[in-house]
């Protein structure tokens, strides 16, 4: 039976004022699965997720979905990118519009969203006074808005408490198991044991690529495999600065 | 052994909202004491009470000896505290940050300065603009600043938020060398693991103490084991598990359910799954994680 | 499980001393407040250092600003067009050109309606009336630019005072007693609907990025055009609104005339709208805060005010600046603004400002369409 992959990068590079955040990167994740990037703070995880959003264009390189597959795509970025001086509703309006959902629509899937992120009583408060945790979420269901089947995550729960964390993750899952294609970039190792496949991004290259159980047989973890493949990286490579 | 901190029924109110609700605690000192806890349970406005920043609505304390109400410059003198957002300024370099914050406590000991930012790894990128640096790199410059003037305690603020792994190790091996020496930290975080790091924990929840222990205390308080539940098909397995257990979780291919207790839920389980092919049930103990979100859960039932 | 090894190697320098002891190197010994104080200065001074837009808008924008008034701005008018009328006479004529002021016509305006024309569409200021027998009998001069009137005036008191008993009678035309609100208020529409609508709209965009939410828009089906065109329309609606406000106030408060058209006048401010705006969206394009945004737009806007005609006569900057005038949307929206208020000019004489303003706003469009960047790279 072969294998569709809906997310894929083949060889790609990115370079920015002459250092390379990806260098040669190549990954695939097949449809329905959830793919968990895991690595180091400039690692080049945020540049992997925005060229295959289509946000960045590849120096070299193959990409896919990638720009012109963009509507297929639900973007949530690190941190919080939402209008913070417009309430929940106006923001989820807002991206519903652009995202070309007419009001029926709309209305429906905002009754649902609201009530899966739990937001339903928050409805009219501005976006900057939620916590954290609740602006994740807002965050997440405006970004699924309209139904995308890939959904991309960077660092979704970073600086989150672990109550919303476990909230969120909730969520995830339940558009996971509906058929969605995640692929999720974390600096943490608990978070990527969650997912199928894993992928060891280190100074833009891909250190390992496969399960959970592969890269972590029993007796190890994956941090501890995550820090051999490092120093036989570093070895093989020379140790660098890890500075942008 | 002496106390670093010691607080007694500790309460702040603005107003009519209630921040932190009688929280009673001591820290040793060289201890590296981790508060954790939602968000909005007053961890902030605790430490804050602690460093002097608020006075107490009422209950007392002291850090370091001196009384949180009414010896505050005396604190201040003694505690370095380590906000998230790093209290860094962007545009300078690492030195320029680092003799800027010596000038600002009156140190003058340059060598001193210097042996600080050597210890830290920081001797590479002293000319470097801090908002150019890594994260990893940018929290180290942060503990630097901090410890330059000496302090006998450090409260670091989510010290580690959004570094990656290797770094954050790095940052801890620091703590806990600095708590070696003498130097007692309170640390506060979202990180499960890194809480497992710490000597001792409080549990902090709609403003009030709701557990206080070392790690596994905690742990074991929370009553929990986990199910390993490995079965095929697993999207199958997960959808039944989770209709009956809604806090199952999905770990790549196995599910993980935490129960109160392993005999009949074994049972239960496999029951659930009549039909599939059952590969293993194992049964390990709860994640920091795992016990955080109990004992949350347990604090906000109503006792009777 | 806590971890209680410590790093070994490195130099172990005790980070604290002994709890309880109090820190002999910390305290607040007064010598210690000059320390203070000299941190705080050495650090300010270090980040402005680093904050090249800062020291750029306040080093070169007076250096700007100096070589403009030395060189660009002369307070003396020169070269203002003189006609004679009806009849011809050498001797005003040697009188005019010895002033090195005037830049008198070779050939003599014929009638009185003729040379009223011509002050009235801008081809000369000053016409002086000669008499059968050669002798100046009345001066006209346009008063719509009261710089230019003002000078012109001043200049022509030799041929006012040798008059003698035939008293030379001067008309100063639009605006007779020279007040300066009807020359200022004109061009203050122009000026401020340029200040709202750049600034307005180059932080409307910038602030959209610091945000972050541009990232977001960018995945979503929206099209280039369509994210300009809809953060240009509010603010055009905005400057509009002031645009009106501060005419409503002028005619109100100041007195000024409206005798042109209004409608007219909201038709032609159409395309210098839109040439603004588009500038908004230029300068947005290099700023990556709104504070930067503030000051690249502050860097263009000031030497436009002042290069522009709008406070200073075109005629009064050499011509080796002048180029940098005819640039700018503000020195053709000028003209249009004062013929429009004090002479009541409308299409058939201002159309080639008109033109001159919407090929602007193609232009300013154009290239604002094609920095304004879709992707994050």
């Amino acid at each position: 039976m072969a294998v569709t992959f809906e997310i894929q990068a083949r060889d790609l590079v990115k370079s920015f004022a002459g250092v390379a955040a990806l260098d040669s990167v190549s990954v695939a994740v097949a449809k329905g699965e959830l793919c968990g990037v895991v690595g180091a703070d400039g690692a080049g995880k945020t540049t992997l997720l925005r060229c295959i959003a289509g946000l960045y264009r590849p120096d070299r390189g193959a990409v896919l979905p990638g720009r012109p597959g963009r509507d297929r795509v639900g973007f949530c970025p690190q941190g919080f990118h939402m209008y913070a001086d417009l309430t929940v509703d106006e923001n989820i309006d807002f991206f519903g519009s652009v995202y070309g959902l007419d009001r029926a629509t709309l209305a429906d899937r905002r009754g649902e969203l609201l009530a899966f992120a739990g937001l339903g009583e928050h409805r009219a408060r501005l976006a900057g006074n939620l916590s954290g945790g609740m602006q994740q979420k807002l965050t997440l269901i405006c970004s699924v808005l309209h139904r995308p089947p890939i959904l991309l995550l960077d660092e979704p729960t970073t600086g989150v408490d672990p109550l919303s964390r476990r909230e969120f993750w909730q969520l995830v899952e339940v558009l996971h198991t509906s058929g969605s294609t995640i692929m999720m970039a974390s600096a943490y190792f608990d978070e990527v044991e969650r997912c199928q496949h894993v992928v060891f991004l280190h100074e833009g290259r891909v250190l390992a690529d496969g399960s959970v159980d592969e890269l972590a047989p029993s007796g190890s973890t994956l941090e501890a495999t995550f820090r051999e493949r490092m120093a036989e990286g570093n070895a093989a490579t020379g140790p660098s600065a890890v500075s942008r | 052994m002496s106390l670093a901190v010691t607080t007694r029924r500790l309460s702040k109110s603005f107003g009519d909202q209630v921040a932190v609700s009688d929280v009673s605690l001591e820290v040793n000192a060289g201890e590296v004491y981790g508060l954790i806890g939602p968000n909005g349970a007053g961890k902030t406005t605790f430490i804050r009470m602690l460093c002097g920043l608020f006075t107490p609505s009422s209950g007392e304390g002291t850090v370091l000896g001196f009384d949180i109400a009414s010896e505050r410059a005396l604190i201040r003198e003694r505690v370095g505290y380590m906000s998230q957002g790093f209290g860094l300024y962007g545009d300078l370099s690492v030195d320029e940050n680092l003799r800027f914050y010596a000038d600002i406590y009156g140190v003058r000991d340059p060598a001193y300065v210097a042996a600080v930012r050597a210890r830290l790894g920081l001797e590479d990128v002293g000319r470097q603009v801090v908002a150019d640096l890594a994260t990893g790199l940018r929290q180290r410059c942060a503990l630097a600043a901090v410890l330059v003037h000496r302090p006998q305690l450090v409260v670091l603020d989510e010290p580690t938020s959004g570094v990656d792994p290797v770094a954050r190790d790095t940052m801890w091996q620091f703590v806990r060398d600095l708590a070696n020496e003498g130097v007692t930290a309170l640390v506060t975080t979202h990180v499960m693991p890194e809480a497992q790091r710490c000597d001792r924990l409080a549990l902090l929840a709609n403003s009030r103490l709701v557990a206080a222990g070392t790690p596994d205390e905690l742990i074991v308080r929370s009553g929990l084991t986990i199910a390993a539940v490995d079965a095929a098909p697993w999207s199958e397995a997960f959808a039944r598990l989770q209709a009956r257990w809604p806090v199952a979780a999905l770990y790549g291919t196995k599910v993980h359910i935490p129960v109160a207790g392993r005999g009949a839920e074994e049972a239960s389980i496999r029951e659930n799954l009549a039909g599939l092919t059952v590969k293993s049930i194992t049964w390990q103990p709860p994640t920091m994680e795992d016990a955080f979100i109990a004992l949350v859960d347990m604090a906000s039932v109503p006792q009777g | 499980m806590s971890d209680r090894s410590g790093v070994g190697g490195g130099t172990a320098v005790p980070m604290t001393g002994a709890v309880g002891a109090s820190n002999p190197r910390v305290g607040r010994r007064s010598g210690g407040s000059a320390r203070r104080l000299r941190a705080i200065t050495r650090k300010e001074f270090i980040q402005l250092g680093r904050d090249r837009r800062t020291v750029m808008l306040m080093v070169g924008m007076p250096l700007v600003l100096l070589l403009i008034f030395g060189y660009g701005i002369r307070l003396s008018v020169s070269n203002i067009n003189a006609e004679l009328v009806a009849n011809n006479s050498p001797a005003v004529r040697t009188v005019l050109e010895q002033q090195h002021h005037f830049s008198v016509q070779p050939r003599v305006a014929k009638s009185v309606t003729a040379a009223r024309n011509d002050l009235l569409e801008g081809r000369t200021s000053v016409a002086v009336i000669i008499g059968e027998t050669g002798e100046p009998v009345k001066i006209l001069v346009d008063g719509s630019d009261a710089f230019v009137a003002q000078n012109s005036l001043e200049y022509l008191r030799s041929l006012t005072a040798t008059s003698g008993a035939n008293p030379l009678i001067v008309d100063v035309l639009y605006n007779p007693t020279l007040r300066s609100a009807d020359f200022m208020v004109p061009a203050e529409v122009g000026m401020i609907m340029l200040w709202v609508g750049t600034v307005a709209t180059a932080i409307g965009v910038v602030r959209e990025r610091e945000q972050g939410t541009l990232e977001q828009l960018m995945m979503t089906p929206i099209r280039k055009l369509e994210l300009m065109v809809g953060k240009i329309l509010p603010y055009s609606a905005l400057t509009v609104m002031i645009a009106i406000a501060i005419t409503v106030l002028g005619l109100v408060l100041f007195h000024v005339p409206m005798r042109g058209n209004p409608f007219e006048l909201l038709l032609f401010a159409i395309p210098y709208l839109v040439a603004a705006l588009s500038i908004g969206l230029l300068v947005s394009t290099v700023a990556q805060n709104q504070r930067q945004a503030m000051q690249t737009a502050a860097f263009i806007l000031l030497p436009q005010v002042l290069l522009s005609g709008a406070l200073f006569p075109l005629s009064a900057i050499p011509w080796g600046i002048r180029w940098v005038s005819q640039m700018l949307p503000l020195t053709y929206f000028t003209p249009i603004t004062r013929g429009m208020f004090l002479k009541g000019l409308g299409f058939s004489e201002l159309w080639p400002q008109v033109s001159v303003l919407c090929a602007m706003a193609v232009i300013f469009t154009s290239l604002a369409a094609l920095f304004f960047k879709t992707r994050l790279d």
